[in-house]
């Protein structure tokens, strides 16, 4: 019988894997939010209904993002950017939504903003700045035009 | 979910129910990770790994539910 030499053990890279600290991170992150979500019902009657209790996860989910050292507005744009996450496809920046931009800006610079508001301008800054970030808008004509004079010189200095 | 009972639950309680939760994940996990190290490939934490260092959790847990520190010291103190 030909006895085939076996591979050298080889880890196999996990296919479906989690990084540890952000296993752990999570962890502890839930435990608080049991905590927050705990305080935030104490008040609830046995018959409170699912709107208020999904109100009061609302809240213990703020408390618990505060508690991870984030502030609120940097929470209300965690919820714009997931928003935008979950939208497929991703609508397109347009001058509409740049302008509605703007108001909220302005109402924002007003203190006038409401909390939905508030999501609502995270989820079009969120917009915006896929837009600016996305390959249309990469300088891309004068990287090409770069890119071809370096070819250029480097098969020139190659010949000469 | 479940019946519609005017059944109250103490704070303490459900607070201790979320600590022992919490402490049984934190072992489990740091556990999985101490087996893995003795392991071939001490990066990758498996499913056996978590299965071995949950039996060993359980035991602790065990401990912990049965001690006489009272929830809210422990609570404290981590």
């Amino acid at each position: 019988m030909n006895a085939k030499k076996q591979p050298e053990f080889e880890p196999a890279e996990p296919q479906d894997a989690v990084s540890a600290p952000a296993e752990e991170w999570v962890r502890l992150f839930i435990k608080h939010l049991e905590l927050n979500a705990l305080d935030a019902i104490r008040d609830l009657s046995s018959d409170a209904t699912d709107f208020e209790l999904r109100a009061a996860m609302a809240r213990a989910i703020l408390a618990t993002y505060v508690d991870s050292g984030m502030d609120v507005e940097s929470a209300l744009e965690a919820f714009g950017q997931a928003t935008v996450e979950r939208e497929t496809p991703t609508p397109a920046w347009t001058e509409a939504l740049n302008q509605r931009r703007f108001e909220l800006i302005d109402k924002k610079i007003q203190a006038e903003l409401t909390v939905a508001e508030s999501i609502e301008l995270a989820r079009l800054t969120s917009l915006m700045r896929n837009h600016i970030d996305s390959d249309e808008n990469l300088p891309m004509k004068g990287a090409q035009a770069l890119h071809r004079r370096l070819l250029h010189s480097d098969s020139t200095s190659e010949h000469g | 979910m479940s019946e519609t009972m005017d059944v109250r639950i103490d704070v303490k309680a459900a607070k201790a129910l979320i600590h022992w939760k919490s402490l049984f994940a934190d072992e489990v996990a740091a556990g999985a990770v101490r087996l893995a190290a003795q392991s071939r490939n001490p990066a990758n934490v498996t499913l056996s790994h978590y299965r071995q260092a949950a039996e060993m959790a359980v035991r602790s847990l065990s401990a912990a539910i049965l001690g006489d520190e009272p929830f809210d010291e422990c609570e404290e103190a981590a």
